[in-house]
């Protein structure tokens, strides 16, 4: 008898891959109910679910036997979300597998090897949203944690098409000490291998699990090897003045610009992508996520960067005429 | 990151590691160590920028002054050592510069340049000098510009590059992972006086640090690595004479012998045959690394001509004779005042012309505005505000004239030596003397060079070497030793009696005591040294990791304190407080 597995987010960048891969197995039926975002009733329709209500999503996970909960969105959204989701689970007569997308931000600033010990340390915002996430299902027994790294591929809007936009303009490039930071990049079709192997996985309830690739490289070499499968070569070099410039005055100005843009009900994305401090001090993070707990009860698995990342930039449509035109 | 005159005076210290000297060597240990749970103190004499009291500590004498740039020059006493001034070229040695040449008395190394290699991959890293890749097509692709188009020699490679560092300023660039390690302490102003030997010599049973401000500390530590460049690694080992009376490592009078810098100099004038087809500047590699092609006279060729390793790059004319009639080397002639001292010493040949040749560089500069503007503009951008920078002035001559700009391997010399000399610098240590001599091989070197170019450019016709080959000695020695090279002082052998460090640059005779320097090759190769003296620093951190494994599986334990009321401080007490 097949599966009946929940994907909350089933719309976004993860989510869509792990339809895709769901669909491709026999022993399970995905269910992507659509989404509408709580501060949009506006857009609710028939079969709409806002996933920040736990009579709806109640309702949505009756009689499945698993739920993958990778809902994106505003800090506030994504806290609201793992509270709304856990308590609806735990009302249910049978609760169902929760396989939670958390992310490796809820290790703050912490660096060195970083193993799922690892004292949990958000300061705020996203991360702290995470860590929210994570002690709701830390209640819930039938949880399975996990926190990705920094999550590419084909249509990754941060770790991929951002990155070669960057890289095709000079703007980043080799960073010198300030790139020197752990790259923990996980291929998106990894991140469904592990999704999977977390719904189908004995034994892994109450788990947690880092995701990354093993060894990771520095940003520094991220960057170059995204750079060669561009041809956005030679690397440039970028001082730390001009870094300076980029995320305390110029990333500042973009946002204003881009938030002044969109309430204007124009598209914003013709303007350039800003380089925010937060995303520095990630680039000089030396934090390596210990996988070594994935790959012994996930089956964990990392496609070879050089092809993930020729696949990532193939996959959109600026990166394949950039690779097209060599 | 402390100040060691901020701890209490008579304070001893103690580590599993000591690194003394925080350059380009010191540096690169510690980062190796950074995780490893050993304690590792890494002692520096300056802060972290230059200040004049402690690159005071560097003068000493020199035999001759026009051989031998002064001691305080070329080095930096500070964090991040001379890689805070160096030019960035990067170099591995080559596969014979390790081998025992027959023709070359004191050659050979105790291991080849496969033992190197894992460690020049990793120091090429170090340097940002991007992969360790010399051939110009594994590093440019094969549609890469010849040197000289239709050259083709047996005794010379166009076919080899030097990359270049940013030039990375080891103290800045790798400041944050010392600060972030929690097994290195990095002890500034920290100067070390003397080691102090156990009783019976074979062991470094503590240093003295003193500072300026006359504080004098105490170290303890399993293993000491002195990592204090090819001179003042000298200076320590001949001023520690508590049990050995000639200095540690000194038995048979070795330390400091076999001093050796580089031959360089430019000579002749070349004309090319077809000079759309020469390039002499620059190339990118992908990862946007400077690199440059270079004639690199071949082991074959070496063994054929009984000569040492010898590179030469195509240069512009001789700066200093307004002759050239360029504007922007005329105005770097007037600017000479402006140039630091390691880079200018090529605009200080001795040649005065008075005021007349001034006036002609001041011609040259009027009559080529356009070119000077262009010149400055592309330093601005290239040089002055990149992190990589550009890596030197390349100029294409008017008349496609080039002179040749050779760079050669001193033969190794028992009488060429630094000792003490007289007087005593602010902390009481002997000032150093340096004798530095050049041999009949290192002039034939150049000599054979240099006329083999010309005739193998001649025989391929694709140019022509003019020179007076009785110049070859005068011109070699012109500028006298190149500066900032200090290469042989401490050799590294298996004889007791003709090196002073063995193949794991252990002191002979003393347990504990390394040194990872440019002292220790035993030949010069015509490679700049930064490259190699940190593939050695590598190797050498390795070892001692192996060391202290075997050590802990033993049981090893650490002598205790001779005197039970010193309080020793850990070096993880002094990260952690």
């Amino acid at each position: 008898m097949k599966q009946r597995i929940l994907v909350l987010g089933a719309g976004g960048f993860v989510g869509r891959r792990l339809m895709e891969n769901l669909a491709l197995v026999d022993w399970a039926t995905p269910l992507a109910p659509r989404h509408r975002a709580p501060a949009c009733p506006a857009q609710a329709g028939a079969g709409s679910l806002d996933a920040t209500d736990a009579r709806q999503l109640a309702a949505a996970m009756h009689g499945v036997d698993a739920v993958v909960n990778a809902v994106a969105g505003s800090p506030a959204t994504i806290a609201a979300n793992a509270k709304a989701l856990f308590a609806a689970a735990a009302a249910q007569a049978a609760p169902p597998r929760i396989v939670l997308l958390s992310s490796m931000a809820v290790y703050g600033p912490a660096t060195g090897v970083v193993d799922e010990h690892a004292p949990l340390n958000a300061g705020g915002g996203y991360a702290a949203a995470k860590v929210e996430s994570e002690r709701c299902a830390g209640r819930y027994p039938r949880a399975v944690i996990l926190r990705p790294g920094c999550v590419y591929g084909p249509h990754s809007r941060q770790w991929s098409d951002r990155i070669a936009g960057w890289l095709r303009t000079a703007r980043i490039g080799n960073l010198g000490d300030a790139g020197e930071g752990c790259c923990n990049l996980l291929h998106v079709d990894d991140l469904a291998g592990a999704i999977v192997a977390a719904l189908r996985r004995p034994a892994v309830e109450g788990e947690t699990f880092n995701l990354a690739v093993p060894a990771p490289p520095t940003w520094n070499e991220y960057f170059l090897l995204v750079a060669q499968a561009l041809g956005a070569l030679p690397l440039r070099s970028v001082p730390h003045l001009r870094l300076t410039f980029e995320s305390r005055l110029l990333a500042p100005l973009l946002k204003i610009a881009q938030r002044a843009t969109e309430s204007a009900g124009l598209d914003s994305r013709w303007l350039p992508e800003p380089i925010p401090p937060s995303l520095l001090r990630l680039f000089r993070q030396r934090i390596s996520l210990d996988t070594n707990k994935a790959r012994e009860l996930l089956g964990l698995r990392c496609t070879p960067l050089a092809e993930g990342i020729r696949a990532a930039l193939a996959g959109s449509p600026a990166g394949a005429a950039a690779m097209a035109a060599r | 990151m402390l100040d060691a005159r901020d701890l209490p005076d008579g304070q001893l210290l103690s580590a599993d590691v000591c690194i003394v000297g925080a350059g380009a060597a010191g540096i690169s240990m510690a980062l190796e160590f950074a995780g490893s749970g050993l304690e590792v103190l890494l002692l520096e004499s300056g802060g972290a920028g230059h200040e004049k009291p402690t690159q005071a500590l560097y003068e000493g004498g020199v035999a001759d002054e026009r051989q031998h740039s002064p001691l305080h020059r070329y080095r930096e006493r500070r964090l991040g050592g001379s890689t805070t001034i160096w030019g960035g070229r990067c170099v591995p040695f080559d596969d014979i510069d390790f081998q025992a040449r027959t023709w070359m008395p004191h050659s050979g190394w105790p291991f080849g340049r496969g033992e190197l290699l894992p460690y020049y991959v990793r120091a090429n890293q170090l340097c940002e000098a991007g992969t360790f890749a010399y051939g110009a097509a594994e590093s440019l692709g094969s549609g890469a510009r010849p040197m000289i188009g239709g050259f083709q020699s047996t005794l010379f490679s166009a076919d080899g590059i030097e990359r270049f560092s940013c030039p990375t300023d080891f103290g800045r660039r790798y400041a944050d992972q010392l600060r972030a390690a929690r097994n290195i302490c990095v002890l500034l102003h920290a100067n070390v006086t003397a080691l102090r030997l156990d009783p019976a010599g074979t062991r470094v049973d503590g240093a003295t640090v003193r500072t300026l401000t006359g504080k004098s500390l105490g170290v303890r530590a399993g293993h000491f690595v002195l990592a204090t460049g090819g001179l003042e690694t000298v200076r320590l080992l001949l001023a520690s004479r508590d049990v050995h009376r000639n200095g540690i490592g000194n038995q048979y009078d070795v330390v400091g012998r076999y001093y050796m810098c580089h031959m360089a100099g430019t000579i002749g004038t070349l004309t090319f045959a077809r000079p759309e087809t020469v390039w002499h500047g620059y190339d990118v590699s992908v990862e946007g690394i400077y690199c440059r092609r270079r004639l690199a006279l071949t082991a074959a060729a070496q063994q054929q001509l009984q000569a040492g390793n010898f590179i030469a790059r195509l240069h512009h004319p001789r700066i200093t004779d307004p002759g050239h009639r360029t504007g922007l080397l005329s105005l770097l002639y007037l600017a000479k005042a402006f140039i630091p001292y390691e880079y200018a010493k090529r605009l200080h040949d001795g040649q005065g012309g008075g005021l007349l040749q001034v006036l002609a560089h001041v011609g040259n500069v009027l009559r080529d505005p356009f070119g000077t503007a262009a010149f400055l503009l592309h330093w601005l951008r290239y040089r002055t505000l990149p992190r990589r920078k550009f890596p030197s002035i390349i100029i294409k001559s008017r008349a496609d004239r080039y002179s040749l700009d050779f760079h050669a391997e001193q033969w190794p010399n028992p009488a060429s030596r630094v000792t003490l000399g007289s007087g005593h610098d602010a902390l009481g240590m002997p000032k150093l003397h340096v004798d530095w001599r050049y041999t009949a091989g290192d002039v034939v070197t150049v000599q054979r060079a240099v006329a083999a170019l010309a005739a193998e450019l001649r025989r391929c016709g694709v140019g022509q070497l003019d020179y007076d080959p009785a110049t070859v000695e005068s011109e070699m020695t012109r500028y006298g030793a190149y500066g900032g090279h200090h290469i042989g002082t401490t050799r590294m052998g298996g004889d007791p009696r003709s090196s002073v460090v063995d193949s794991d640059c252990r002191v002979h005779g003393v347990d504990n005591l390394f040194i990872a320097s440019s002292s220790v090759f035993p030949t010069s190769s015509q490679a700049n040294p930064t490259l190699t003296i940190i593939a050695l620093a590598l190797r050498l951190a390795a070892h001692l990791k192996k060391l202290d494994a075997r050590e802990r599986s033993a049981q090893f334990v650490a002598p205790p304190p001779t005197q039970a009321r010193e309080r020793v401080v850990r070096t993880r007490d002094l990260v952690h407080s």
